[in-house]
């Protein structure tokens, strides 16, 4: 939803850290395989993103922006909880990156908020399409 | 915002509705533009989008499902409040556009509560940013 305010640079080092939150939990949903595709697709990155990325080597430092750091914390928040269920590891991840691109705790708990809403927001839409693709058919 | 479940040629012809949305107020507020501007990035039509004739009658034949035709319905009402007023020649055309895609007036109350939301939470980041 956010990845237009990042570059591309910022999106790679995202996207393997995408890799590692999908995979924090041992489990990969579908949802969150759903979300992914849709962020690859978004970035205009389509065929083109490897994401094998460990959070030990991505370079932080590529989010030197205030927007860069909030956009890439809220879509990982937003990957980690699109399953519906927000594991121990994956907010043990999130809060490390977090940290890491030090945000303050106001700005993490207002992009929990945010992150609940457009959660919210991709579901019913999801809803919506799936009864229209079904009533299509 | 979820311009991808459109097609190229959707895209096209969204982008053409879009344009007239942004005008139809008679003006064109930077959080129109701004929103604009994110969705050709999104449809990664970035540098590559002709301004459409805003005048010119749009194809609606080609959101042909009714996935499709939702997300247009959406992404317009966004674009229509995302300045933070629904000016009444906007309210008229996305509802010439809903009439036109025979969308019941249930399910529009629903897209326009998700495109109602969708926008808060853009507000809600561009807040955060500062």
């Amino acid at each position: 939803m956010f990845l237009h305010l990042l570059d591309n640079d910022q999106k790679h080092v995202f996207f393997e850290l995408a890799s590692e939150m999908m995979a924090a939990d041992g489990i990969i949903a579908d949802e969150e395989i759903a979300y992914m595709d849709r962020l690859v697709q978004e970035a205009g990155l389509h065929g083109k993103q490897s994401a094998h990325g460990s959070v030990d080597r991505a370079d932080l430092t590529v989010f030197n922006s205030r927007q860069a750091k909030l956009a890439c914390a809220l879509e990982l928040l937003i990957l980690a909880v699109i399953d519906g269920d927000f594991h121990v590891k994956e907010a043990v991840f999130a809060n490390d990156i977090i940290d890491m691109l030090g945000l303050d705790e106001p700005t993490h708990d207002a992009l929990c908020r945010m992150t609940n809403d457009a959660v919210s927001i991709l579901n019913s839409m999801q809803s919506l399409t799936d009864d229209a693709a079904q009533d299509s058919a | 915002m979820f311009l991808h479940v459109l097609s190229e040629t959707q895209k096209v012809s969204f982008f053409d509705l879009a344009q007239q949305m942004i005008v139809a107020d008679g003006i064109v507020a930077e959080a129109e533009i701004a929103y604009l501007d994110r969705l050709y990035w999104e449809a990664g039509l970035t540098g590559r989008a002709a301004l459409g004739d805003v005048n010119a009658d749009v194809d609606l034949a080609v959101f042909n499902d009714r996935r499709s035709r939702f997300v247009v319905v959406v992404e317009l009402t966004v674009i229509s409040i995302v300045d933070g007023e629904y000016h009444p020649n906007e309210a008229a055309f996305a509802n010439n556009v809903v009439d036109q895609f025979q969308i019941s007036t249930d399910d529009h109350a629903k897209l326009c509560s998700v495109a109602e939301n969708a926008a808060q939470a853009l507000v809600d980041m561009r807040n955060l940013l500062g």
